[in-house]
């Protein structure tokens, strides 16, 4: 079977995320906190089921997050500084083609890597501890649209910056996207200039807001997640990634090897 | 014979950061026939690396242009039909060399049986077929050179580019390499090497550009530019202070000494045999005689030398 480019550069994404140890390892890890929660909530008679959701989609956003950034960060930045992109880029491979690939690569590699942590809560709940699986898989399907979004972010970063800063910007953006509302209010109290504040509000409409994709209050208190939600939700970060990867393929494209 | 490469004026300018402009090619005209094994030549800084990923389009000119064979300089058209192998280089070090090849067979969207024989044909090729389950990094700088050409005929491609194809390889995968070199030329693929090792290139190349400081300083056949001189050469034993002294005193003529013989070069022929009845009279054997020819490293020296001098 002949594939195309980008899913050629997806796959060795996935095949280097299962290589190196850091993500196999995080995700032991995660599991193993995740399956502690629920034994140890087992003795909390009458909270151990929320205690035991609440925790599980924590370590699951957590781990996640970490495993997403470990594994974006090194991708485009890590092919230059190693200067293995000559040998790519010497192919027949368009460069958006790589982008894209790498972005590919990245959200299968996270979806498999929180699959183990996600049936482990699955398992939990249809055992014996109530709630409903379904609004559990939504939660982490969510939830790995944030990291999408997230890899989205770290890719654009990464097509004009090296590893570390790739990693350090993208924290900063996932801090204050979480922080917006804050900074925002707080820049209209401490300052009049309208020059301020407009860059307060468009980065307000830039940055994402990740907290959409938290819906582990509504797991946690057996709510329904409604399906449109989802739709909407799942469209929001189509939106942002494809936003954040064209600027990034646009930057990638321009940029001397 | 159509040219494999062909650019007219590629120029290519750098801002540092100080804000100065410096061209690292300028206004480079050149054609590389098909079926040929083409040397680029020049010192460290020529332009030599900046021409080559001005090919392959990871860089873009500042001004000029060309084709690969017959597509845009850096298009996917033309990558699809050259290899590439790098100064020094880099893999992805967690995978095993035959499990890299396969990789970027699957780039050149060859189909699995296809791509199977190939990466086999070339681990053997290349003498890695032992090594071919181990992990790249633990593969020595050698065998990462082998393994580099290997990934640039993955695709069996009519033009093979390569930068210092030598570097890290001992004397016998020196030797291996040229026969590779020779392989492909006799098969109708076109090489264009990049190389610092003179030897090297005055032994494969048929014909080649010698570029410094941007500026190409001559192109051609290696056997037109490194033209045969008038001057002779005579290598002679047993030669002794008074007649070494006597031959340095004839105007144009030079004496080395080496360790078992004496190199006598004169400026014309008609002093042959004035010189052999000296060498006779005194002793000496002559041992051989011959019309010196200039060598690759006289060439580049004498044209990168000219230019070096008198400026900063």
């Amino acid at each position: 079977m002949i594939a195309s480019p980008v899913f050629v550069v997806a796959r060795q994404v996935m095949k280097e995320a299962g290589r190196r140890r850091t993500l196999p390892v995080l995700v032991l890890f995660g599991c193993a906190v995740i399956l502690s929660s629920a034994f140890l909530s087992f003795f909390q008679l009458g909270v151990e089921v929320k205690f035991f959701k609440d925790v599980a989609i924590t370590v699951i956003f957590l781990f996640g997050t970490v495993a997403t950034l470990i594994l974006v960060t090194t991708q485009l930045s890590g092919e230059i500084e190693s200067r293995t992109i000559y040998n790519i880029l010497s192919k027949p491979i368009r460069r958006w083609e790589l982008v894209t690939g790498k972005f590919t690569g990245t959200i299968l590699a996270i979806a498999l890597a929180v699959a183990p942590m996600v049936a482990i809560l699955v398992f939990f709940i249809y055992t014996d501890r109530g709630g409903s699986m379904l609004e559990a898989v939504k939660a982490a399907y969510l939830l790995w649209l944030a990291f999408a979004v997230l890899s989205a972010i770290a890719l654009g970063i990464a097509s004009f910056s090296s590893s570390v800063v790739t990693g350090a910007l993208t924290v900063l953006v996932l801090v204050v996207s979480y922080l917006k509302a804050a900074v925002t209010t707080y820049l209209a109290l401490v300052t009049q200039s309208p020059v301020v504040n407009s860059l307060g509000q468009a980065m307000y409409y830039l940055l994402p807001n990740f907290e959409n994709f938290n819906t582990r209050t509504a797991v946690v208190h057996d709510r329904i997640v409604p399906w449109a939600y989802l739709g909407r939700t799942s469209l929001y970060a189509l939106a942002l990634a494809a936003f954040f990867l064209y600027l990034g393929v646009q930057i990638f494209e321009e940029r001397e090897f | 014979m159509p040219a494999v490469i062909s650019v007219e004026n590629l120029t290519k300018r750098y801002r540092n950061p100080h804000g100065a402009d410096k061209a690292a090619l300028n206004g480079l005209t050149l054609d590389v026939p098909a079926g040929e094994i083409y040397g680029f030549l020049g010192p460290n800084g020529a332009g030599k690396t900046t021409m080559i990923k001005l090919l392959i389009g990871l860089i873009a000119p500042t001004a000029g242009g060309g084709t690969i064979l017959g597509a845009p300089l850096g298009s996917v058209d033309a990558r699809r039909r050259l290899g590439f192998l790098p100064e020094s280089p880099y893999f992805y070090e967690y995978m095993r060399g035959e499990e890299l090849l396969d990789y970027y067979g699957r780039l050149f969207a060859l189909p699995v049986g296809l791509r199977r024989e190939r990466v086999h044909s070339l681990l053997k090729l290349v003498g890695l077929w032992e090594s071919r389950r181990l992990g790249v990094r633990k593969y020595s700088r050698g065998m990462l050179q082998r393994l580099g050409l290997a990934q640039a005929l993955i695709n069996d491609p009519e033009l093979v580019i390569l930068d210092e194809p030598a570097g890290g390889l001992d004397p016998i995968g020196r030797r291996e390499m040229r026969d590779i070199l020779l392989q492909l030329r006799d098969r109708g693929k076109t090489v264009f090497l990049s190389s610092h090792i003179l030897a090297e290139v005055e032994t494969v190349c048929d014909r080649i550009a010698i570029l410094h400081r941007g500026h190409l300083m001559a192109v051609g056949r290696i056997g037109d530019l490194l033209a045969e001189s008038r001057e002779m050469e005579l290598t002679v034993h047993g030669i002794n202070g008074h007649l070494s002294a006597r031959l340095a005193g004839i105007p144009g003529v030079t004496v080395r000494h080496g360790t078992d013989a004496t190199v006598v070069v004169l400026p014309e022929q008609r002093l042959v045999y004035e010189v052999i009845d000296l060498v006779r009279q005194t002793g000496g054997q002559v041992v051989s005689l011959g019309a010196k020819r200039e060598r690759l490293e006289d060439l580049f020296v004498k044209l990168v030398g000219q230019t070096t001098e008198g400026q900063p």
